[in-house]
């Protein structure tokens, strides 16, 4: 990949620094999480939107604001949904984990696995299934160096 | 929390499933371009529809196409598959332009404002552009 041409995902967050807070951000995380899932199981059950609500017995608009992040969803509809679906549902407001990186990236990792969780770019973290894949490729390198506190 | 940790959140969050999302530095351009042209005041709602897709894109892979109302674009000279994300609703109609590198790199590489509502998209002005940048980001 030509770096000169390429921009990461910083690149692009960065545009909307100044018109997002915090909690935008965090909603559009949130309401893209659950819209992905609803997503991904209706495509598992092979349905199309039609089918899909009328499996719900909700109306067809309704799964297409679910789907399109255009709905402000209650934990009550989200549990509505999950139990009708066979899914779990988890709502936690809780502190992003953070590590103390160490001088020395394998012992960071190491905390990390004791920890069962890992250290992100800006030093906080829910990523269980990235680690899990520094992991299972013995990539202790990335993500650490660049923002060692 | 300040805006800083929520977009690591965010970062962390999309890159779960083990890769990275790349733009081309004029896919960028283009976005940026949009939000101060064509969307001013709907950035927030752009910004949600825009990580759906990347969620999308992050669940999905090649096969994003089948959610919402996404496309594969056929260019048959090269036989390369690219993808058209669509970012929708009541005031916003943009189009994001992708493809993969192997099977698990999304590249991302133009966006721009559809206008005409309900009018099917005319690429063929657009992929030209994504050939030429694509290469540009092999080479």
């Amino acid at each position: 990949m030509k770096k000169e041409y390429c921009c990461g995902l910083d690149d692009l967050l960065n545009l909307f620094d100044e018109t997002l807070s915090a909690s935008d951000i965090l909603a559009a995380k949130a309401l893209a999480e659950v819209s992905g899932s609803i997503v991904s199981r209706r495509m598992e059950m092979g349905m199309t939107q039609k089918e899909f609500s009328k499996y719900l017995g909700v109306s067809q608009s309704m799964v297409s604001k679910w789907e399109s992040t255009d709905y402000n969803f209650t934990v009550k509809a989200l549990a509505d949904i999950a139990a009708k679906l066979d899914l779990d549902l988890t709502v936690r407001l809780r502190k992003p984990y953070e590590v103390k990186v160490s001088h020395n990236v394998k012992t960071l990792w190491k905390t990390a696995a004791a920890e069962n969780t890992a250290f992100c770019d800006a030093g906080y973290l829910n990523a269980r299934p990235f680690f899990k894949f520094c992991v299972n490729y013995q990539d202790f390198s990335s993500p650490l160096t660049a923002t060692a506190k | 929390m300040n805006k800083r940790q929520a977009f690591a959140l965010l970062r962390c969050y999309l890159r779960e499933y083990g890769g990275n999302f790349y733009f081309h530095s004029q896919f960028v351009k283009d976005l940026g371009d949009i939000l101060s042209q064509n969307v001013s005041g709907h950035e927030k709602r752009l910004f949600q529809l825009l990580i759906k897709q990347l969620e999308y894109v992050k669940n999905m892979g090649v096969r994003v196409n089948e959610a919402d109302s996404n496309e594969i674009l056929s260019h048959t000279q090269t036989g390369r598959i690219y993808y058209s994300l669509h970012l929708t609703d009541k005031v916003l109609n943009i189009r994001l332009l992708m493809t993969f590198f192997g099977e698990n790199e999304p590249v991302f590489l133009a966006a721009f404002f559809e206008r005409a509502g309900k009018r099917k998209s005319d690429y063929s002005k657009w992929i030209p552009i994504m050939e030429r940048r694509r290469k540009q980001m092999e080479e």
